[in-house]
């Protein structure tokens, strides 16, 4: 009997452990070297970090373009910018917070976090994961490159026709919109998928449904979201696109076409993405809760129904952004009902987190900070919610700055204030190095009460009568108290950003080295190095509670049996988590950069020529056909006698 | 003279020098490309006061700034409807009035001809615009008219108004169709 | 129009319904030249030349300054309803009939009420110009529904009792009898297809439109039978009393009809409509019917592939002469509809023909050849049939035409024995 010695063993087990299986491992799962390997690599966390960059460089972006409005309406009648350029600037402002930060970073850490948190190699479908960000970083630069060209969209992030129709904005601004949002629409789609199918299927042994962490619930119920409600947006824009380029007549009142048929279908989305963005900031609030309390998050089924109702919820109440168009009375009724209900799921977790907290032994560190900010400025945005919600008051406050106050309450409250903290939570896990606590605090109150300051006048300014989206206002109208406190308070929340990326930039190099789990946390991601290996976890983890790591400090139990000489990842049952197959992860490939470059020709050139999606099929088709070419059988396993 | 015909419709702004830093070379070559090809194709002029344009001569420069403008150019076909030019020349095809669509021009085709045919009128039944309406909005419904015919780039061009469907979008239109020679000359009849 | 001489006068009326203008009738002392009266469509009654004569037999068209209150304020002035059709005189009774053009503009929205005294028919004391009654075909007319045709003035049998009728083949597509001394409308029937109406009733006298047919501001209204060019537009019908049948040349057509906002700038149209028209049922565009009005209905039909645009003409030799857009001249037998002859001239015909005895003793036919008109403008004018809204959408359904015509215009005398 021939007895296999570490090199050749072909899975990991008792034999083969620690230095050895790490060699083993790290050969078959790390990346090519070089640029090659970056732009070929199909590792979750390679790709998660090229996202949250990206996404954050959106970030600092929009917010720029946010601060040149601030200052424009800093005095009355300024003349600082045109009105031409302002259209364009808040146009811009709220798609690329929208497309290109809120949704993609909320999905980029579903990319990172997923895999680590249920105990997987890597993610589902990995090279579709690659190509996702080469769409997103698309659209991201087609949309920036048109705005410094002065053809930037220009009509809102809404893009209501008529006014993006041919007869008001004949030219190209609408159209690179438009495609835009295809680009971001395909990548979206494409990030769900994987983590649907990842969260499914690939979770480690013995976590079953009611084992996982609220963040992967939440992933999960987002990503259903997504791919339910995009592809709303995305025929609405092609019908938009199809208008404008070859004269069709969908939202043509003139020809039986529907102007409205644009707001129902782009509403079917976009008030699920307020979901879509703001649900994730609960997968963090709950998981950062739960590691700084120093205790399980209080009722574990009541959150995760809540986050189900308001995924369920989300898709009933897209009308309320609707009533002042005129609707039938039984329409304002239930739409304002529905709008209501989502208040109840919302305050179920709210009291959820304060039991938690209560009930805890709270470490006042950053990241909890920000969750006390989260939990204050979401709720005064919820009760804004509820006053428009109800349909006398919202045909007074439609499209006054009331509402710009409401729903940056709502989203930068509900979202950007866990991800902040959830970027400070996780930053080891990142980087292998924690960020400052000193900074970090620092820019929190920056942040936190430059917030304020910003966003609180502008109910005044509301209830005052300011328009949203007028370039100026007149003097005399008492709003320039407000506007300038506005200002100012842009600036200071501003300079809270600018500390948190010095922060992170400066601990990336020099902060405190991390070990596995600085935190003292639950969570499988803590059960592997920081940052982890590109195989994620020597050894799969089996799991026997909702918080594996606090049940088993020293020993955590693992599974053995995966090959270690060709990428490959343990499948589980949907309900249970049992062990069901082992499935063959893929390799690096180029092929979704092409793939990702052709369809980008595709898309572009369409604005241009409808020829371009007949024409341009056929390099897509190429390049799809190369990616999915079958590889033949995969090696074959070494016999062990 | 040819008509300048700008298909690119974006003009040039004379190259920008930004002081290059060490290792930010390729930024700032990308960013003299930008500022090179910059575009006012789409430019919304809202400044609030009317431009007093004076009809100008042969090929005035400021030619390119209305019709290779598709602010211009839609505001001009809300002109046309709102002035009842579509009630003598429909939606390009014509009717009382000649069609506007196709390749002749009675009193020439630039722009500068149809401003004037515009606020003088032309003898049988076109009618003198001159004190309805300013001569900005002039240049913007000659800027119109000409697009019926596809003259302008595809990508300042508007598919189609917002009321009955009738003619195949101009945004589909054989395009850049350069004006035969004796229509740019100038009106055939001045003395009518 | 052509001037009418009757009753001494010198008769002419205005046309440019689609610009804003307010119609009237003129007389012309035919000595003098001087104006003997000029009776306006629109506006107070003293306007109008409504006096104390003025007995319409229906009570829609009673009351004092209709012309005005009929109209949101001050639309009067620009309404239409101008006279550019056919005047018929009765000696026996010294009257003239004629109709009234349509009320502008186009889009109905901006002119509710009645419109008077558009888009019906006058009978006026020739001498006076004072009105004696009137019948309105189209209160508040939807589709351009001039009416302007012309009246064929007949002693017949109406329901067993001889009556002075009058006859006129409606735009709208009803073939109307009225009692010519009191405006009585005794019957209306379709002569054509027609689903924008449901008939005429007869107890108020007033068409009875259909709802869903009714255009829209910022809505295209599809399928609208008759169009705006009416079942039968201008070009008058005959008589022939020796088979007591009225041959009316009309056209079988649809549209699709948009309006839009028209604002009112001197000089130019005011419509605020665009259309486009096409075949009706069936897929032929004109039609010659030979109506019998005793018994209420057509004795035979000729279809014509292009719309029938000319003038009917029948003669004591029982044929009936008509021609067609691609350059056709016919006659057909009067009581089978038989074509008997025909000749090809060098351009459509949208004339009216006429037969004569020459100073030789020979008779002989006459009629101008040239396509144009509306529904030829798509060849006289050179439109272009890209846009299917040009001519008011006519030339979408005539864009066969520049292959089966040209634009001419010549005069073809035909001897009868030659």
């Amino acid at each position: 009997m021939n007895v296999l010695s570490g090199k050749e063993l072909p899975r990991d087990g008792e034999m083969l452990q620690g230095e050895a299986l790490h060699a083993r491992l790290d050969k078959t799962w790390r990346r090519d070297p070089g640029l090659w390997g970056w732009v070929t690599t199909t590792d979750h966390k390679d790709i998660a970090h090229r996202y949250i960059v990206t996404a954050f460089t959106f970030l600092v972006l929009g917010g720029l373009l946010s601060l040149v409005m601030r200052l424009q309406l800093a005095t009355p009648e300024s003349g600082l910018i045109s009105p031409d350029r302002y259209d364009q600037i808040f146009t811009m402002h709220g798609t690329t917070m929208m497309f290109l930060f809120a949704v993609p970073v909320m999905e980029a850490m579903a990319v990172f976090l997923v895999p680590l948190m249920i105990g997987s190699r890597n993610i589902a479908f990995p090279r579709l994961n690659a190509f996702s960000y080469w769409m997103y970083l698309a659209g991201g630069i087609l949309l920036w490159v048109a705005f410094i060209l002065n053809i930037g969209p220009d009509a809102g992030w809404f893009s209501y026709p008529p006014l993006s129709g041919p007869q008001f904005s004949p030219g190209k601004r609408i159209d690179i919109w438009a495609q835009m949002v295809t680009f971001t629409e395909v990548a979206a789609l494409a990030v769900s998928v994987e983590t649907v199918a990842t969260i499914l299927k690939q979770r480690a042994p013995g976590m079953t449904l009611a084992r996982m962490p609220l963040f992967v619930w939440v992933s999960l119920v987002v990503s259903l979201m997504v791919i339910f409600s995009m592809p709303a947006v995305a025929l609405a824009s092609s019908f938009l696109i199809a208008d404008r380029l070859v004269g069709t007549q969908f939202f043509n009142p003139a020809e039986h076409g529907d102007a409205l048929l644009w707001q129902h279908m782009f509403w079917f989305f976009g008030h699920p993405e307020v979901y879509i963005i703001f649900l994730p900031g609960v997968g963090f609030v709950s998981e950062i809760t739960a590691t700084f309390t120093r205790r399980p998050v209080f009722g574990y089924p009541l959150l995760v129904l809540a986050v189900v109702a308001i995924g369920l919820l989300a898709f009933g109440l897209w009308v309320h952004h609707m009533f002042a168009t005129g609707l039938p009375r039984l329409g304002y009724a239930f739409y304002t009902a529905a709008s209501m209900a989502v208040a109840i799921p919302s305050g179920i977790q709210i009291f959820c987190w304060i039991a938690t907290i209560w009930d805890g032994r709270p470490r006042w560190e950053t990241p909890l900070l920000y969750v006390v900010a989260f939990i204050i400025t979401f709720v005064i945005g919820g009760l804004t919610g509820v006053m428009l919600a109800s349909v006398p008051l919202d045909l007074e406050l439609h499209d006054t700055y009331f509402v710009v106050a409401h729903f940056h309450y709502v989203l930068i409250g509900g979202a950007v204030f866990p991800l902040l903290g959830a970027i400070t939570y996780w930053f080891p896990k990142f980087t292998g190095r924690l960020m400052s606590e000193r900074l970090g605090k620092t820019s929190f109150w920056f942040v936190f009460l430059g917030f304020q300051l910003t966003f609180a006048p502008m109910h005044w300014a509301g209830i005052l009568g300011m328009p949203r989206r007028v370039y100026t206002y007149p003097t005399g109208l008492g709003l320039e108290q407000v506007n300038l406190l506005a200002t100012i308070g842009a600036f200071v929340l501003a300079t809270g950003f600018a500390l948190f990326l010095v922060n992170s930039l400066m601990s990336m190099r020099r902060g405190t080295v991390a070990g596995a789990n600085p935190w003292d946390a639950s969570g499988l991601e803590w059960a592997t190095s920081s940052p982890p290996p590109p195989y994620n976890f020597p050894h799969i983890p089996v799991v026997s509670s909702r918080h594996p790591l606090w049940d088993h400090r020293d020993h955590l139990p693992v599974m053995t049996g995966l090959r270690v000489d060709d990428r490959e990842l343990l499948l589980t049952t949907v309900m249970e988590a049992r062990p069901d197959l082992r499935e063959p992860s893929p390799l690096p490939s180029s092929w979704p950069l092409w793939a990702a470059i052709t369809s980008t020709i595709l898309f572009i050139s369409s604005i241009f020529t409808p020829w371009a999606v007949l024409y341009g099929s056929v390099p897509v088709a190429i390049t799809l056909i190369a990616w999915f070419w079958p590889k033949g059988p995969v090696t074959p396993e070494p016999v062990i006698q | 003279m040819r008509l300048p015909k700008g298909r690119t419709g974006c003009l040039s702004h004379p190259p920008l020098s930004p002081p290059c830093i060490q290792g930010g070379r390729l930024a700032c070559a990308l960013f003299l490309c930008l500022g090179l090809t910059a575009c006012d194709r789409e430019q919304r002029s809202l400044n609030g006061q009317p431009k007093a344009e004076t009809i100008a001569l042969a090929n005035d420069p400021r030619d390119l700034s209305y019709q290779e403008n598709s602010y211009q150019l839609s505001q001009g076909q809300r002109l046309y409807k709102w002035m009842n030019c579509s009630g003598c020349h429909a939606n390009g095809g014509g009717g009382m009035g000649p069609p506007l669509m196709d390749d002749e021009w009675r009193y020439g085709g630039r722009m500068e001809d149809i401003v004037r045919t515009i606020l003088h009128g032309r003898p049988n039944g076109m009618p003198r615009f001159e004190g309805k309406i300013t001569e900005q909005e002039a240049w913007q419904i000659a800027s119109y008219v000409r697009s019926l015919s596809a003259q302008q780039g595809q990508d300042v061009l508007s598919a189609r108004p917002d009321s009955m469907s009738a003619s195949e979008p101009p945004t589909l239109a054989e395009r850049g169709k350069v004006l035969p020679e004796n229509n740019l000359t100038g009106p055939k009849d001045e003395q009518n | 129009m052509a001037p009418l001489v009757a009753g001494g006068k010198v008769l002419v009326g205005n046309a440019g319904g689609e610009f804003g203008v307010r119609g009237w009738l003129a007389a012309l002392d035919a000595g003098s030249g001087r104006l003997a009266w000029k009776a306006y469509n629109t506006g107070p009654d003293k306007d109008v030349l409504i006096g104390q004569a003025f007995r319409p037999f229906y009570p829609m068209d009673r009351g004092k300054d209709l012309g005005i209150h009929s109209w949101p304020p001050e639309q009067w002035k620009i309404g239409g309803g101008t006279v550019w059709g056919w005047i018929s005189f009765d000696p026996a009774s010294n009257t003239i009939f004629y109709g009234t053009g349509n009320p502008g503009p186009w889009n109905h929205e901006q002119r509710p009420g009645d419109n008077k005294w558009t888009a019906g028919v006058f009978a006026r004391n020739v001498s006076t110009g004072e009105a004696k009654w009137f019948y309105q075909t189209s209160p508040h007319d939807l589709y351009d529904h001039d009416d302007i045709n012309e009246q064929i003035l007949l002693d017949m049998p109406v329901a067993g009792r001889m009556r002075l009728v009058l006859i006129r083949p409606g735009r709208n597509g009803y073939l109307y009898v009225l009692d010519r001394q009191t405006g009585q409308v005794l019957s209306a029937d379709p002569f054509g297809y027609i689903n924008s109406s449901r008939g005429v009733n007869l107890r108020s006298g007033r068409l009875i439109p259909v709802k869903e047919k009714e255009p829209q501001a910022g809505r295209v209204v599809r399928n609208i039978c008759p169009t705006a060019s009416g079942a039968k537009d201008w070009n008058p019908s005959a008589f022939s009393p020796r088979t007591g049948l009225i041959y009316i040349p009309h056209i079988n057509l649809c549209m699709d009809l948009g309006v839009l906002e028209a604002n009112y700038v001197v000089g130019t149209p005011y419509l605020g409509a665009e259309s486009k028209v096409y075949a009706g049922p069936g897929g032929y565009r004109g039609v010659l019917t030979a109506w019998d009005p005793v018994a209420r209905k057509p004795a035979w039909e000729v279809h014509e592939d292009l719309p029938l645009w000319s003038g009917a003409l029948a003669t004591a030799g029982d044929l009936v002469f008509y021609g067609t857009m691609d350059g056709w001249f016919k006659a057909v037998d009067a009581r089978s509809g038989k074509l008997r002859w025909r000749a090809k001239v060098d351009s459509g015909i949208i004339s009216q023909p006429v037969a004569y005895r020459g100073a030789d003793g020979r008779e002989y036919v006459a009629v101008i050849s040239g396509v144009g008109g509306w529904a030829g403008a798509l060849v006289s004018a050179q439109l272009d049939p890209r846009d299917n809204s040009a001519a008011l959408g006519f030339v979408n359904a005539v864009r066969d035409l520049p292959n089966k015509t040209k634009s001419g215009g010549r005069l073809f005398v035909f001897a009868l024995d030659g």
